[in-house]
């Protein structure tokens, strides 16, 4: 992250503020909807972590420490979001009809779902936990410092979240309806 | 039955499978609102205090203090008669002639602790379900977890942390780990009284655990004279701790098992549990191995400034 983009945003720069913006949304969208598992509240939650940025940037004292604080910014915002009173949106999934289904293929949906409803079934926070861990390759000492948490309940959440995850990919396999394979 | 590494290669995979997402239409939204959106700026130049060291910072909180109290009996005269509201806790504190003493004697609660950011000194207050605690906040603390717990060098070999786990709240202790590496295992519901979550403390496999009498600290006017027991939590010696299900313990969890106390190799952690009417409210402190004896000290300070608000 260019520091020099960071001072000039902290003095109200907003071209600065938007290359760095531009730098960082991308990844910040992905983040989001890894964690939350919908695109409109990723896009939200986005969004408000950017303008907290801007807003906030004067207080940053160590514009070094940037990428850290952002992060805890964009998973703050997704905190808010997920705590929305929102239906999720119906996760459709379409798949060729006419084609018959490798058994591989039909073992990966059958993985997906299974992580999807694992995942879904985590709180906000254990799913923080582990996408900044599993997706961004962040060390457990950072992500306790980006959520501002001990080291110790970066942890614990990674490890129960991932027990989770395996007892959800161990759960007895449904059959799968006929319409959804079709 | 999936193995670990197979549950971490799958998630992983998964989470790398989705498409690329393009966030232009939410940048786009974003810099049309920057000049709505007006920057909060801080009181000091930023970067300048946090390459100073300990010592330069409290001599400038000093004379922050100096120069609030100097401003606070300046303008008591006219702010008394508007109403004013009362002053932040440092300046009351430092408060010591007459014309302070009137706001000192006010009966204002401290402020809510910070949700985040660096702690400035002064006291401030944990609301439990009843009853509140006020605690008096030196210069070094950082506060995390959204105001519930206080840190110093955070998520280092030296940090020392100071969390409060209050009933009805989403950091309320109900369950203890039966075997403390073994975190796979049973969690065991406790009872809600201080000795229910000692004993269960003292009897929990993998934990090295001192309980200290009843009252112990209490002596002097800590906590109105509120009986307090302490307890010391360390790994069993000898335990080989990589055998662990975390590599480490984990002590208890909250109800919904996204708080934890839990112990990496070589940290201890030092457990407050006090009963105020009935409520059993909870501190830990989890120190580093390489924790500053004198910020183990500003933990222990924090217990000793304790005062309880009905």
């Amino acid at each position: 992250m260019d520091e020099d983009l960071v001072i000039r945003a902290q003095r109200g720069d907003k071209e600065a503020f938007g290359l760095l913006a531009s730098e960082i949304a991308d990844r910040f969208l992905a983040v989001a909807r890894r964690i939350l598992r919908d695109i409109d509240l990723a896009e939200d939650a986005t969004q408000q972590a950017l303008l907290s940025a801007w807003q906030d940037l004067p207080r940053l004292r160590d514009p070094a420490r940037f990428e850290a604080w952002s992060y805890r910014l964009l998973v703050r915002a997704c905190y808010a979001e997920g705590r929305k009173d929102r239906r999720w949106a119906p996760n459709l999934r379409l798949l060729p009809t006419d084609e018959p289904i490798a058994r591989e293929d039909l073992s990966s949906v059958i993985d997906r779902d299974q992580l999807e409803r694992g995942f879904r079934r985590l709180s906000i926070e254990h799913r923080a936990v582990v996408v900044l861990y599993h997706y961004l390759d962040k060390p457990l000492d950072e992500i306790a410092r980006i959520l501002e948490i001990p080291a110790g309940t970066a942890h614990s959440r990674l490890h129960h979240a991932m027990r989770a995850m395996r007892a959800a990919l161990d759960a007895d396999a449904r059959p799968v309806p006929r319409e959804a394979v079709r | 039955m999936t193995a670990e590494r197979d549950t971490t290669r799958i998630v992983r995979s998964w989470l790398r499978a989705d498409e690329h997402e393009s966030a232009d239409r939410v940048l786009l939204s974003v810099l049309a609102r920057l000049d709505a959106t007006p920057q909060r700026r801080s009181v000091w130049p930023a970067r300048r205090f946090a390459s100073m060291n300990r010592v330069t910072q409290v001599s400038i909180a000093a004379a922050a203090v100096l120069v609030v109290a100097v401003l606070g009996i300046n303008l008591l005269p006219r702010l008394a008669g508007t109403g004013a509201q009362s002053p932040a806790p440092t300046a009351r504190a430092s408060a010591g002639t007459s014309p302070m003493q009137s706001i000192a004697a006010a009966p204002t609660q401290p402020p809510a602790m910070p949700t985040s950011g660096s702690v400035p000194t002064g006291r401030y207050t944990w609301s439990g379900p009843t009853d509140a605690i006020t605690l008096r906040v030196q210069p070094g603390w950082t506060a995390i977890g959204g105001g519930a717990a206080l840190a110093i060098h955070a998520a280092t070999s030296q940090e020392v942390t100071f969390d409060s786990w209050f009933p009805d709240s989403a950091h309320e202790v109900t369950r203890v780990y039966a075997d403390a590496c073994q975190s796979n295992g049973a969690l065991v519901h406790v009872g809600p009284s201080p000795e229910n979550l000692v004993t269960a403390l003292v009897n929990q496999a993998g934990t090295d655990v001192v309980a200290g009498t009843r009252g112990s600290i209490t002596s002097g006017t800590i906590l109105s004279g509120q009986p307090v027991q302490r307890v010391v939590v360390t790994a069993s010696p000898g335990l080989d701790l990589a055998s662990c299900d975390i590599g480490g313990l984990q002590i208890w969890a909250n109800t919904a098992e996204t708080g934890f106390l839990a112990l990496r190799p070589n940290y201890s952690a030092v457990v407050w549990i006090i009963d105020v009417g009935g409520e059993r409210l909870i501190f830990t402190s989890v120190r580093g191995p390489e924790a500053d004896p004198d910020d183990i000290g500003l933990a222990d300070g924090l217990v000793a400034s304790m005062k309880v608000v009905p």
